[in-house]
């Protein structure tokens, strides 16, 4: 290194130093990469759907001939070509997108056609292009036809030495036939493969009706078409799609349960999805165990096609884990149809009927483009032969004047001069053989004449009406459809919002058993008929220790189970998910049933056929807190649950009910205090709000039950200590204002303790009742005395030193159960409001105390 | 950097994007486009024009004559006008956030100068 003088500095007088502001320099070179990006890139262009990438592939392989009906070449020998000619970028970039676009399982229509390994849906990358050949497929064929006749405009290439097309002329409507998918800067694209048909279909029935909506063009164009077949599930999000440009569109994989087998089996896989990495993510929702009850995976793909086998333990429902899969893995997947392109070089976001209208443009300028081409080729044929016409009148003098001409240049002017040829004519003449001079037949000049004048005239015709245009355009998009179009591959599935194949399950009546700590189990309505009616004393339930039957409900298969929990959560699931089991199995733990979270448990739940828009949810929470919303705000379930209720700090969610908004409600706290007060007090409010104050209490208190007032029963209230009573509900008076302490519901003593449960129970009911030892006693409610409110109530459980009665729960009748189970399993397929049990018990079942019944209370606690 | 920047120490240099040629004698380089036209239509007849994608595509005569030599170069030397306005650009074109991005783009979509195609 040279020393230097660091007071020296190097002057250089010629320099140019110009300042840049650094802020308006990366604004300036980001725009002009990003821009780049969009237009010459990314984004393809609506009118042939392709990037410039592909678009110079297609174009050097037609300049090399490299047609379906010529040998393959080697891959490289078209890479090589791009990049020479017209692209001049990344070569791994360029043989990237040629195999893409010679891989039946990303291009609904391939347009060029691989011979050797050109990868698969396992994400297995193609040979190299040393190994690999390629020609463009039959269909890429329309994507250049009269390319030579000047329908497209052209430019010049990157180093000024050839030409290339700014569009293909594209005479299928690749853009949507095909697809795309691009990141560019800023944007991105995803337009979705269709049916070539169907596509073809729609676009002419919009140009016969350029006024028409939506919905009639998607008549004929229903939906994306995946070349990778698979299920579309739900037709919301192509719609929107369509009208929008942008929407969401789930799409599914094809499955099977082979019951006899205890198998899944999986046969097609959404679009873009890379098998062996979905098989994988399975593998890994087993081992981390998300998903339960698969026992063996396997990829038993080949020549014959794909097919996945999940095996599943015996006792797992098929059902759950498959829709499992469908929310954790790729098995189901979300198409983000995102509709941007390129519009005269600038991207846009367009709607179909946009799409459809540039394409159906740009079609018309391609034709009148060949038209105008032929006409003027017609015209200058003619005037040729014209001049052959006047030389064939002078034949032997115009012979004589070449001959005598000393060059041809000379013989042209002369012959122009005398016989008032034009340059070309004479240059067409001067340029004939001898021969061929003097054998000119006066009756062919003028039969060709007569061919080119009528020629001309049709051809003028065409461009003089834009509806022989457009006859010109639907007859040969009608030729391509005769050769190339298929049967939909994608099969369009019609959904609420949920996903569920609610269409395979038959519809039937069950009977569904939920237990105090929370274990749930369809039991099907024939068979618990069968079983229960006569049956006494049978345990109808092996249960854990202190668990018993919170309530047995006689449902609609595809009823939804809505399952409240203490963090104010609700989730949804459909009755038939619940798994069957038989009538001694204690069921499936709600946990397995919807996904909670740590330390959530339900607290209540209820069950619905329709979200009916004159009901109303009516939730109180531990501290006191009441709310009610409409029913339908909750009809778009999630399946990691949706909120029911903003809890404060430290409150739980405990009571809900289904109320119709002219409900009399009452509700009860742990030291006895009781608000009665009519629902309109409580004004509905939106599903994620707070509530208000339903009942005012002291710290140490909680609410203990939420019920409903029917005059024609009495509430019963029952103590820690095993005191109880029952009070008539005219005792209660409805309070103006909601918010109040209340009144006593029981009176409490140290003999009494505090109050454990209430209900509205009738005469002739029976309760359980349950201790924190796990004791159960059988009581009729008639031999509990009816009080005035403010009572203390008689002994209905005598209890030991510590115990403490937790609860109690209103048995049901399973005589009667049986026989509304029986009725509907008999009527089933009807749709009609099956009721929940409850009423008009005249038959009073006899049958051991012995836990095998079920109560009619929606609390949790 | 940012120091370097404050205290005038960046520059950028300048390499052409296109080299127009005419016969075995004439010899320009332009560095936009508009330049490039202009150029080729000072010489008109037949002109022949050399794009360079990158550094790779010259020999380093060629990078010596149009872009290093200190007698003859072009250097842009980086300047910050407001540190604030500068950092905002930043997280404009390249934070986290597209939509304000894609906004961006759109706005300034017409003023581009130069396209890489």
């Amino acid at each position: 290194m040279v020393e230097h003088d660091k007071n020296q500095s190097i002057e250089y007088p010629d320099q140019k130093i110009e300042d840049r502001n650094m802020e308006k320099e990366v604004r300036k070179s980001f725009l002009e990469y990003s821009m780049s990006v969009i237009t010459s890139r990314a984004i393809p262009d609506v009118r042939d759907g392709m990037k410039p990438g592909q678009r110079r592939i297609l174009y050097a392989m037609y300049e090399d001939h490299l047609t379906y009906d010529k040998p393959f070449r080697k891959s490289a020998t078209t890479v090589g070509n791009v990049l020479g000619r017209y692209h001049p970028h990344g070569d791994a970039a360029v043989y990237q997108t040629m195999v893409r676009m010679a891989q039946s399982f990303s291009l609904r229509y391939p347009l060029v056609e691989g011979h050797g390994n050109f990868g698969n849906v396992d994400g297995d990358g193609a040979a190299a292009y040393r190994y690999t050949e390629a020609r463009m497929s039959k269909m890429a064929d329309y994507m250049l036809s009269d390319i030579e006749k000047k329908v497209v405009p052209m430019t010049r290439n990157f180093d000024n030495t050839r030409d290339e097309p700014t569009v293909l002329p594209s005479r299928f409507p690749n853009f949507l036939v095909n697809g795309s998918v691009g990141i560019a800067v800023g944007m991105a694209t995803n337009i979705p493969p269709h049916n070539l048909g169907e596509v073809i279909d729609g676009t002419i029935y919009r140009m016969d009706h350029p006024a028409c909506t939506l919905d009639e063009v998607m008549e004929y164009i229903t939906g994306p078409d995946f070349p990778t077949h698979g299920l579309i599930y739900g037709t919301r999000g192509i719609r929107e799609a369509y009208a929008t440009g942008k929407g969401r569109v789930a799409v599914r994989a094809r499955a099977r349960i082979e019951e006899d087998k205890h198998s899944i089996i999986i046969t097609e896989i959404p679009y873009m999805v890379n098998k062996s990495m979905l098989v994988a993510s399975i593998a890994d929702m087993h081992k981390n165990k998300k998903i339960e009850g698969i026992t063996a995976l396997r990829d038993e793909s080949g020549r014959g096609g794909m097919r996945i086998v999940i095996e599943y333990r015996r006792d797992a429902n098929p059902e759950v884990i498959l829709n499992q899969l469908y929310k954790y893995t790729q098995l189901q997947d979300t198409c983000a149809i995102n509709m941007l392109a390129l519009v005269r070089g600038e991207p846009r976001v367009l709607p179909l009927l946009s799409v459809l209208d540039e394409y159906i443009d740009f079609q018309r300028e391609v034709i009148t483009n060949r038209t105008q081409f032929e006409l003027n080729r017609a015209l200058a044929e003619m005037h040729i032969y014209e001049g052959y016409k006047i030389a064939i009148d002078h034949i032997d003098e115009v012979i004589e004047t070449i001959k005598k001409s000393e060059s041809i240049p000379n013989a042209k002017e002369k012959l122009c001069e005398k016989y008032g040829l034009s340059d070309a004519q004479a240059q067409a003449i001067v340029e004939m053989t001898l021969g061929k001079l003097s054998g000119l037949e006066r009756q062919k000049i003028e039969e060709r004449l007569a061919k080119l004048t009528a020629l001309v005239e049709n051809l003028t015709a065409i461009l003089a009406d834009g509806a022989k245009i457009d006859d010109i355009i639907r007859e040969e998009l009608g030729e391509i459809r005769r050769k190339f179009a298929d049967a939909r591959r994608t099969e369009i599935i019609e959904a609420t919002d949920d996903i569920d194949i609610e269409d395979l399950i038959p519809r039937t009546t069950a009977v569904l058993t939920v237990t105090h700590a929370g274990y749930m189990k369809r039991q099907k309505a024939s068979d618990y008929a069968a079983q229960t009616r006569g049956g006494v004393g049978k345990a109808a339930l092996s249960m854990k220790n202190e668990d018993y039957v919170d309530q047995v409900m006689v449902v609609g298969s595809h009823d939804l189970l809505l399952i409240f929990t203490n963090f104010g959560k609700v989730y949804t699931t459909k009755v038939y998910r619940i798994p069957e089991a038989s009538r001694t199995a204690k069921g499936t733990n709600v946990a397995n049933i919807v996904t909670m979270e740590e330390g959530e448990r339900m607290t209540a739940f209820l069950t619905v056929k329709e979200f009916d828009p004159d009901k109303y949810l009516t939730m109180v929470t531990k501290r006191g807190i009441i709310k009610r919303t409409e029913l339908s705000a909750f009809e778009y379930q999630r399946k990691k649950g949706k909120r029911a209720i903003t809890l404060d700090e430290g409150d739980e969610l405990l009571f809900v009910r289904l109320t119709d908004g002219h409900s009399d409600l009452l509700i009860a706290t742990r030291n006895a205090q009781a608000v009665r007060f009519e629902e309109e007090n409580v004004r509905a409010m939106g599903r994620t709000a707070r509530g208000v104050i339903g009942i005012r209490m002291t710290e140490d208190d909680e609410v203990v039950g939420l019920v409903p007032v029917t005059d024609d029963k009495t509430l019963l209230t029952v103590t820690e200590n095993g005191l109880g009573k029952r009070s008539p509900f005219e005792d209660f008076r409805q309070m103006k204002n909601r918010g109040g302490l209340g009144v006593a519901c029981h009176k409490r003593t140290d003999k009494t303790g505090k109050l454990a449960s209430v209900a509205a129970v009738s005469e002739d009911d029976d309760i359980l009742l349950i201790t924190n030892e796990g004791t159960m006693i059988r009581t009729a409610v008639a031999s509990i005395p009816v009080h005035s409110r403010a009572t203390g109530g008689v002994i209905v459980m005598r209890l030991g030193e510590d115990a403490k009665i937790v609860t109690f729960a209103r048995v049901e009748k399973e005589e009667e159960l049986a026989a509304v189970a029986e009725e509907n399993a008999k009527s089933d397929e009807t749709d009609a409001d099956l009721p929940t049990v409850s009423a008009d018990p005249d038959a009073r079942e006899d049958e051991s105390a012995d836990a095998t019944d079920g109560t009619d209370a929606t609390d949790g606690e | 950097m940012r120091p370097l920047i404050e205290q005038g120490h960046v520059y950028l240099a300048q390499p052409p994007l296109y080299k127009i040629k005419k016969g075995k004698s004439q010899e320009k380089y332009a560095f936009s486009d508009a330049e490039r036209d202009a150029i080729i239509a000072e010489m008109g007849g037949n002109t022949e024009a050399e794009r360079y994608k990158g550094l790779g595509e010259m020999d380093p005569e060629q990078l010596w004559e149009t872009t290093m030599n200190p007698e003859t170069r072009t250097l842009l030397k980086v300047t910050v006008g407001d540190a604030l306005l500068a950092d905002e650009t930043f997280s404009l074109l390249m934070g986290d956030e597209v939509e304000p991005r894609r906004a961006f783009i759109e706005q300034n979509a017409r003023f581009v100068e130069n396209l890489d195609v």
